[in-house]
């Protein structure tokens, strides 16, 4: 892994640029991001800041909707996009001779999409169609449902797909003021990892954003979520045999100080994952406390805890999918005893040197494409600053068992959470819905 | 790259990938589902996944503690035809991880109270699928494609009736039967200098010994519907419903093999799911996600369409699905297809071959269906040489519109799926 610090740029309209060559592959990987997710919409547009990058693949000045479907893969690369909470960002990696190329495309993404009030209209049921495929799934309707009761005030309050109604109601006007509001030269940050000359590619840069007009960056206010008064609990009753529990805790953000003890706090209850965005689906490790009370006493078969880094404090977040059988009282009961521990007693000296070793191997196998050099690069820029990697690593070394303790016993408390229970209906199979 | 055979007939490979201080390992039996005998379906499942849970050296809490504490990925999961452990490691660690995986895969001891575990995990697994719209329809679909009696018409990964029913000594004995490293493959990736890999490997699996199947075993071919045939399943409660829409595909080693994925890709995978994403997704805004994929395999694995689509769609959706399937075989593809997807089959090498995990991949598979040393060159010159008259040819006899397996799971439909599928057939 190259620990080197990325080239920094800012040009005269607030483009921020973050460049890293490493020659491992004949590769490049540009991203775009825009400091703006869906935490940043307001209700009645829910879901735009989504849409809106699915409208961002349909064409631009330069280049018809029909030649854009295979732009990328033709010069033998992989594109995409994604949108979440704090961000929404596109990348396409693809052999370095097409640079020139992919600094073009998000140039023009940025500055001249089409937006076309027909395929906005054609895209709305598509929307609908993920957002129902998304909901046919126990877990992340029971993740919806918590994360709302958490926060109440704050933008994070709304899934970022939107909420059905407001998705249904999203006017074309809605979304073209979103795109000249958000897609500015000095609310973006533009990431260049692998194979190139960087003086050459700056030069690239300015060519292609040069002229785009600055724009307005994203307001440094937003809404506090006030602490909760008291533990909140919902219930999501649904189809299947197969129960699961979630609880969520409201956590720090990325910028706090804490944030490093909180890293290796998961790290020893359920094993690290890393700090990518990606990472958050995979089980508890299992030698970890997690997995032992849990899924090795036969109370749950999967257990899962994560945190991802955030731009405000979000959640660190705890899944089980029960065994057949078993009362989601007795799993609490397990998983708070867990919790309770680790709010009593720090972890001992082999517990924390496991928990930095995990997560020091976990930031290496993450950092081992070009792609995710760029992404890691950019996503950090977009909630707080990419020099977060720069020290992250020796950050989490300096984190003291006493610090994780503390932190425990701060989070671990029911006024700081929320419950979430999803209860199988008793609908008979292959009857009528 | 360096290729060696050890006496017991496992060979090694080893690629040096300095990209991260990190190495990929995997290592392939010869030992898949389809060798479980009949009624015992789910017995090579059950069986790799006990396999950390204790071996003759270590329980199964010191294996995790070890791998835990030096913040080692590993795993073993089972296909049709192979059990293949997987680990990623930061490069200081090779040695054990070899050490580790000869010990799993040799001396498992299967401790009861852990069979019982991870069969009560298998069971809510398979309890978990009947309410997965995706899963339920593939699971539907395949009873069209392959008879019971077919190897791919069993429930790999065993059902509710078999997997309780599975013995201790049912598990013994498919290990030391299954269990061998001849004609397995163990590929080592990263960091690593090629003759210390090799010399660790040596030490770690030298002394392993056992004959076993030389290559994967044979599939028998399978015919595949010779007319439509539907399944809806309704699932309560659930939004949206998910459509499988499939043939039998071709073997990995059949000579109409470029032919058929450059087919594969312009129906439904290249850029946003091919014609089908562009008709489905993009015209009609009908789905979230459609595409095909072909998964050619040692036997004829499947050729299968699938999309998400609300219950009213799913008429329109299956009609699309057909319309295309009936175009791609009726008239040849055009010039601008065929070069871009043989283009980005191309020009897309570098990127599949950046990583430590793509390395492996690539170079195992060369070695298991014996491909060739040269098999990159290979690649390129039988993509760029494939014609729209074969893609013609292989979409002819691949693809029909009126014979096919439709199977549809999710919410009740607006009417009788043959009715919905009818007019067309």
């Amino acid at each position: 892994m190259n620990r080197k610090k990325p080239i920094v740029h800012e040009l005269r309209n607030g483009l921020k640029v973050l460049m890293k060559p490493t020659h491992s592959a004949p590769l490049v990987s540009v991203w775009c991001w825009y400091k703006v997710g869906s935490s940043d919409e307001r209700p009645g547009i829910t879901g735009v800041s989504h849409w809106l990058e699915h409208m961002l693949f349909k064409g631009t000045k330069k280049y018809s909707k029909e030649e854009m479907k295979s732009l990328v893969e033709k010069r033998g690369g992989y594109w995409n996009g994604y949108t979440w909470i704090d961000q929404t960002t596109y990348f396409e990696t693809l052999p370095k001779d097409h640079l020139d190329f992919a600094l073009e495309l998000e140039s023009e993404r940025m500055a001249y999409s089409l937006i076309d009030r027909k395929e906005f209209d054609s895209e709305r049921t598509v929307i609908l169609a993920e957002l129902r495929g998304g909901e046919n799934n126990p877990e992340s309707l029971l993740d919806r449902e918590v994360t709302a009761a958490t926060f109440q005030a704050h933008g994070y309050h709304w899934p970022t797909i939107g909420w059905e109604e407001d998705v249904k109601r999203i006017t074309h006007d809605d979304m073209l003021s979103h795109y000249e509001r958000w897609y500015n030269p000095s609310n973006a940050t533009l990431v260049v990892a692998g194979d190139f000359e960087p003086a050459a590619a700056l030069r690239k840069v300015r060519k292609h954003f040069g002229r785009i007009p600055k724009g307005m960056k994203r307001p440094q206010e937003r809404t506090v979520e006030a602490p909760q008064l008291g533990e909140k609990r919902v219930t999501v009753e649904g189809s299947g045999s197969t129960s699961y529990y979630h609880a969520a805790f409201r956590a720090p953000a990325v910028s706090d100080p804490q944030f490093y003890a909180l890293v290796v706090l998961d790290a020893v209850i359920g094993g690290a994952k890393g700090i990518s965005l990606w990472s958050s689906g995979s089980e508890a490790s299992k030698s970890s406390p997690l997995n032992q009370e849990l899924v090795e006493k036969r109370l749950a078969t999967a257990a899962r805890s994560f945190t991802v880094p955030t731009r405000d404090p979000y959640l660190y977040y705890f899944t089980v999918t029960l065994a057949h059988g078993v009362t989601t009282d007795r799993v609490e009961k397990s998983l708070f005893r867990l919790l309770n521990r680790a709010a009593a007693k720090a972890p001992t000296k082999r517990e924390l040197e496991k928990a930095k070793n995990q997560i020091r191997a976990a930031h290496v196998f993450q950092s081992d494409s070009v792609t995710e050099v760029a992404h890691n690069l950019g996503y950090f820029e977009t909630i707080d600053t990419h020099a977060f990697l720069d020290t992250f690593l020796d950050r989490v070394q300096a984190v003291t068992g006493e610090q994780v303790r503390a932190l425990a016993e701060t989070l671990f408390v029911s006024k700081n959470r929320t419950v979430g229970i999803y209860a199988p209906a008793k609908v008979r199979r292959g009857s009528r819905a | 790259m360096i290729r060696t055979v050890l006496p017991s007939g496992l060979r090694v490979i080893v690629k040096t990938n300095r990209l991260s201080p990190s190495v990929a390992v995997r290592l392939v039996l010869h030992s898949g589902t389809i060798a479980d005998p009949a009624g015992k379906e789910g017995l090579a499942n059950l069986t790799s996944s006990l396999l950390e849970d204790g071996t003759k050296k270590w329980t199964g809490d010191t294996i995790a503690e070890k791998t835990d504490f030096i913040g080692a990925d590993f795993g073993v999961s089972v296909d049709r035809h192979a059990t293949v452990f997987v680990a990623s490691f930061l490069r200081e660690h090779l040695a054990f991880m070899l050490g580790l995986g000869r010990e799993l895969l040799a001396n498992p001891v299967f401790p009861a109270k852990e069979i019982r575990k991870v069969q009560g995990q298998i069971l809510s697994d398979l309890r978990e699928d009947e309410h997965d719209t995706g899963a339920v329809a593939m699971k539907n679909l395949r009873r069209f494609l392959y008879p019971r009696t077919h190897p791919y018409g069993r429930p790999g990964s065993g059902t509710k009736k078999t997997i309780p029913a599975l013995k201790r000594s049912d598990l013994v004995r498919f290990h030391r039967e299954e269990y061998r490293p001849s004609g397995g493959i163990l590929m080592i990736v990263g960091d690593v200098k090629e003759t210390e890999a090799v010399s660790a490997a040596k030490r770690a699996f030298g002394s392993w010994r056992g004959n076993g199947r030389p290559g994967p075993p044979e599939v028998p071919d399978a015919r595949g519907p010779q007319r439509i045939r539907t399944k809806a399943h309704v699932i309560p409660q659930k939004s949206q419903c998910d459509i499988a829409l499939g043939m039998v595909g071709i073997r990995r080693l059949d000579p109409d093999f470029f032919a058929a994925i450059v087919l594969n890709q312009i129906l439904g995978a290249f850029g946003l799911g091919g014609r089908l994403g562009n008709r489905i997704r993009e015209q009609e805004g009908l789905a979230y996600y459609v595409y095909s994929a072909l998964s050619p395999t040692v036997g004829p694995g499947p050729f299968v369409i699938r999309a998400g689509v609300h219950p009213s769609h799913v008429g329109r959706a299956v009609a699309l699905m057909t319309e295309e399937i009936d175009r791609i075989r009726q008239k040849k593809v055009t010039d601008r297809e065929i070069e871009e997807t043989r283009r980005f089959m191309i020009d897309s090498m570098p990127l599949r071959l950046e990583t430590n995990e793509g390395i492996a991949a690539f170079h195992l598979n060369e070695e298991y269906y014996g491909l060739g040393p040269h098999y990159l060159e290979k690649y390129r010159e039988s993509v760029q040489g494939v014609t729209k008259e074969e893609v013609l040819a292989v979409a002819q006899r691949l693809l029909r519109p009126d014979a096919f397996g439709l199977s549809v799971a999710g919410p009740a439909l607006p009417a009788p799926l043959e009715d919905l599928v009818g007019p067309l057939s």
